[in-house]
């Protein structure tokens, strides 16, 4: 009983001392990043002696200055603007093709629902080249529109939406058939309300996907004041990686916002990551 | 549901028939618009030589294929996304479980640790890369400088490849770890329990309950992981600058597509590239399917 | 929805078409020129009641916008063009075709601009002018004071050869023990760089009619022979690749790089730049008489051309604004701003006053000896790229004490350009 309890003390020991040093791992980069952006350029190319610490004062200022020479406030708009835009798209046509493929019956349904698996299983690369030409022919480069324009429909949201609308009891709809109501009230009062939660897995999924998408914005909003946030910090590097502090102020400024979504909704995000489950 | 023919539908079965194609009409335009054409157009420029200015040129029938193929580049690129991959999902899919099974105990503080291992999977790629690439720099890195070593993390071509790996693995743990944790939640406890009563250790637990009832989540997380690996672009774009001799053994293919259609503007290349990978990416899915039906184990 | 999808167009191309009316939409690469650019353009706004709207793309992505642009897209009215694809875009009738437009404007005389910029700019087949010469810039050698001081090493001169220059940097090397490098330098710092040993020993790498190269000629494995010594006492290029010379040289961890004009200003702005100083390039002293004769020692410049989009929906106004920027009096102001050198000779002395307390005039006693233009090919990207990456220079920078593989080097790279010059790039 002795040993069980000094093995289990032991289990438990082991188990904290790899969590911490994971997340000791976890932190180090984010750590590094934000003491960077504290030095001067002098400081953080500074070898000997090597500063961990800002050991001048702590530049807070540079990220004033980031925000303002590089117009952060036009790189968050287009970034929410987009997210915004493709999150609204997404599930509105998702839920739509969802509770057609989930609770309706109709002519060419196996048909048009195979086109969505199709969809999923083939790399999104094999698109962009035309999608670029598209974006370019139609005046699109350069505008917000073009960053939001191949994400407003989705195969993936449509097929969890589905799933979504499956899973729901049959009787409660029926009822609602008895009482008179037509398909498009009973979808809209009944049925879509239900599917909430599907709802905000596939909206955390697209805005997630939105943020972090790098190519796509890169090469269809090529000019700094028209891209996001992460292709903005790769012209940022591409322009001027060597000063180290306002690179490493920039990425901060780049990802705040989005922890701080984050914290706030964890259970939602948690939770929407693990019943999507999508190819983030 | 058997589906109802158009002849001898029902007044009622028409009715319903009508809603459900206007509300999958915008999802399936906007799928042929913006997913199958482009997918069939992306084929057709592949047998199209460009002009310098990327518009379309002349029909070559297969030659891009054939330098394609020919290319060294290319089969190195396919190589070093493979070797991405073999770094990046079997390491982030074990230590995720480790991590998930042990988050799964009842410890003090699981949710301050799940917290920040899912950090990363917020964060734009672009912001990660630029911040490993300053922690590997050779000269003014945090790693050399700490552990007084001098070595080029990022530009030596023999562990430029790991190096790149690492912050691929760093940045998905979270994410498989979410997986596996809502995997975990749904093993029945009693299973554990008969299992304590017969005198498992944990350790005996989780090799005979825990991996094989999980294998589904497993092998969920595998194949999508391993389908990300193979299309990385961003932690190869950010971290790697042209000048540097590792490029070569590190870009992906997914890169190398980037680099003729969109710097070079060589579209008839690049869609032929794209092809490949994608050619690639099919006949990866098709043995995993293969795998998952010997593999996993349903409950 | 079909005819709400049209009147959507409709109105997308009315508000496309609005701004344009009123508006030229100018494109340049380079953010440290905008407010001076801008400040020129709006000059000419007052005059002309025409809106200038400048435009910042970083470097890669400009050329993807133009060309798309020349693919259906939008060009923008007005935009820089470079020795690098200038002459394809002009194969191609992507440029408006200024010929007529400068033999009617008497600002303009084609006899006042640097004549390489000029012919880069011309088409050989026709004669035809499509872009004016914006600038000119040419390079020089930017040293530590303050290294130099602390390894008690003679500063250097303006009758230095690049033996000298790897005396000086093998004492600084060998006396910081490597933690300070005598010099860096990477293999994209061509024209700013190792081009400029090429021509001092004879070689080039594309010939004045850029139709062949003599990379591999005996006059250039010398000159990158002496490159590769130089790269013995040098920062290793894992270093230079991954943090930049520029800023190993700010960060006091090399004494000495070659920088092109277009740079003063980053070093003019930068924190030690008290401790900066400007000296020629190093002269191959070929025939070993002690002095630099004529032939031994080069400058590489380079000029941008301001062109117009062959479709601008203003072909007048959008010439009419080219012909200001490079007229004489605003190339002079342009130069004062310290925005860049003029692209015609003898208004540079209001570029070197344009940064007191730091003495550029390097740049412009380089004007004194022998220039070459960029060398350039009808695309000159093609093989540029391949050239200073690896199965190209970096094999050498690589391993800089094998002289074999810089000489294999030089081999590949002639066969990289011959390559790219058959296939009529």
């Amino acid at each position: 009983m002795e040993s069980a309890r000094a093995q289990a003390r032991l289990n438990k020991f082991i188990m904290y001392l790899v969590l911490f040093i994971m997340a000791f791992i976890m932190i180090v980069p984010f750590a590094w990043m934000i003491l960077t952006a504290l030095k001067t350029s002098q400081e953080a190319i500074s070898v000997d002696p090597f500063y961990i610490f800002p050991n001048n004062g702590w530049h807070w200022e540079n990220f004033a200055s980031v925000w303002e020479s590089y117009n952060f406030v036009i790189l968050y708009k287009n970034t929410l603007l987009m997210i915004f835009l493709r999150v609204v798209f997404a599930c509105l046509t998702a839920t739509m093709a969802g509770y057609a493929f989930g609770r309706l019956n109709f002519p060419g349904k196996n048909f048009f629902f195979s086109l969505v698996l199709i969809q999923m299983m083939i790399p999104s690369q094999i698109f962009i080249i035309p999608q670029y030409v598209m974006a370019s022919k139609l005046g699109w480069l350069n505008t917000v529109m073009g960053l939001v324009f191949p994400g407003m429909v989705t195969a993936f949201g449509t097929y969890l939406l589905k799933t979504g609308y499956q899973g729901l009891p049959k009787d409660l709809e029926e009822a609602a058939a008895i009482d008179g109501c037509n398909i498009g009230q009973r979808f809209l009062n009944i049925m879509m309300p239900l599917t909430r939660s599907s709802m905000v897995s596939l909206g955390i999924f697209t805005a997630l996907f939105a943020f972090k998408d790098l190519m796509w914005p890169m090469i269809v909003c090529p000019k700094i004041e028209t891209t996001t946030l992460s292709a903005g910090l790769a012209k940022m590097q591409g322009q001027y990686g060597s000063e180290y502090p306002t690179m490493m102020a920039a990425a901060v400024l780049a990802i705040v916002p989005m922890i701080v979504i984050y914290v706030i909704f964890q259970k939602q995000f948690v939770e929407g990551i693990a019943t999507s489950g999508g190819k983030l | 549901m058997k589906e109802p023919s158009l002849k001898k539908m029902t007044a009622a079965e028409k009715t319903e028939a009508k809603w459900a194609w206007a509300f999958i009409a915008p999802t399936m335009i906007g799928l042929i618009v913006l997913n199958f054409y482009p997918a069939v157009n992306t084929v057709w420029q592949s047998f199209f030589k460009s002009d310098p200015f990327g518009r379309g040129g002349k029909f070559v029938w297969f030659d891009n294929y054939k330098t394609v193929l020919a290319a060294s580049e290319t089969w190195q690129s396919l190589w070093n996304t493979i070797k991405y991959a073999i770094i990046e999902v079997p390491f982030g899919v074990v230590i995720a479980l480790i991590l998930a099974v042990f988050l799964n105990k009842k410890l003090k503080g699981t949710s301050a640790f799940r917290t920040i291992f899912f950090l990363p999977m917020v964060c734009a790629p672009a912001a990660v890369a630029m911040v490993w690439k300053w922690l590997y720099n050779q000269q003014f890195g945090l790693l050399n400088n700490v552990f007084h070593t001098n070595i080029a993390w990022i530009s030596d071509p023999k562990i430029a490849w790991i190096s790149v790996g690492v912050i691929g693995v760093w940045s998905v743990i979270g994410y498989n770890m979410v997986l596996f944790i809502s995997g975990l939640q749904e093993i029945p406890g009693d299973y554990y329990e008969a299992a304590a009563i017969d005198g498992a250790t944990g350790i005996r637990q989780f090799f005979h309950i825990t991996v094989p009832l999980l294998s589904p989540t497993t092998f969920f997380i595998v194949q999508t992981r391993l389908i990300g690996a193979l299309t990385i672009f961003d932690l190869m774009f950010m971290v790697m600058d042209k000048t540097n001799i590792a490029l070569k053994s590190v870009q992906s293919i997914v890169y190398v597509f980037y680099t003729y259609a969109f710097t070079q503007n060589n579209k008839g290349y690049g869609a032929t590239v794209v092809i490949v990978l994608v050619a690639f990416i099919m006949i990866v899915t098709f043995f995993m399917q293969k795998l998952e039906k010997k593999m996993v184990f349903y409950n | 929805m079909k005819r709400i999808a049209l009147l959507v167009m409709l109105m997308l191309a009315l508000t496309v078409s609005a701004a344009f009316a009123e508006t030229l939409t100018v494109n340049i690469w380079d953010n440290n020129q905008r407010a001076g650019i801008q400040q020129i353009c709006d000059e000419w706004s007052a005059t002309s009641g025409i809106d200038v709207k400048v435009d910042v793309i970083d470097w890669d992505n400009y050329w993807t916008l133009l060309s798309a642009g020349a693919s259906g897209g939008t060009l923008p009215d007005v935009f820089w063009m470079h020795s690098n694809t200038a002459q394809m875009y002009m194969d191609y009738d992507l440029l408006l075709d200024l010929t007529d437009y400068v033999a009617a404007d008497d600002a303009i005389n084609l006899d006042d601009y640097y004549q390489g910029i000029v012919d880069l700019y011309t088409r050989d087949s026709d004669g035809k002018v499509f872009a004016l010469p914006k600038d000119h810039d040419t390079i020089a050698l930017l040293w530590n004071k303050a290294i130099f001081d602390q390894y008690g090493v003679e500063y250097p001169t303006d009758n230095w050869t690049w033996e000298d220059m790897y005396e000086a940097a093998k004492q600084i090397t060998e006396k910081s023990e490597g933690n300070v490098y005598g010099m860096a330098m990477n293999t994209s710092n061509n024209q700013d760089g190792w081009y400029n040993l090429i021509y001092d020993y004879g070689g080039n790498v594309v010939s004045d009619t850029h139709d062949s190269t003599a990379i591999d000629s005996e006059g250039a494995k010398a000159g990158m022979e002496m490159m590769r010594k130089l790269l013995t006492v040098g920062a290793p290029q894992t270093v230079v690749a991954e943090t930049g010379t520029e800023n190993l040289f700010k960060s006091a961890k090399t004494a000495m790089i070659s920088q092109g004009s277009w740079m003063i200003n980053n070093f003019y702005t930068a924190e030690n730049h008290e401790d900066y100083f400007w000296a020629l390039l190093p002269y191959a002293d070929v025939n070993g008489n002690g002095q630099a004769d004529d032939g031994e020692r080069w400058s590489c410049y380079n000029g941008l051309g301001w062109a117009a989009a062959f479709n601008t929906a203003n072909p007048d106004a959008a010439y009419s604004l080219i012909s200001w920027l490079c007229a004489k009096e605003q190339q002079i102001k342009q130069a004062e701003l310290g925005v860049t050198m003029a692209g015609m000779p003898g208004v540079s002395e209001a570029f070197a006053n344009a940064f007191p307390g730091m003495d550029i005039s390097a740049f412009l006693a380089a004007e004194d000896f022998n220039l070459y233009m960029r060398p350039y090919t009808k695309m000159t990207t093609v093989w540029e790229d391949p050239i200073q990456q690896a199965g190209g220079f970096l094999d050498a920078w690589q391993n800089p004490e094998d002289p074999a593989i810089m000489e294999k080097a030089c081999d590949n790279a002639a066969a990289i350009i011959r390559d790219a010059i058959a296939q009529g790039y």
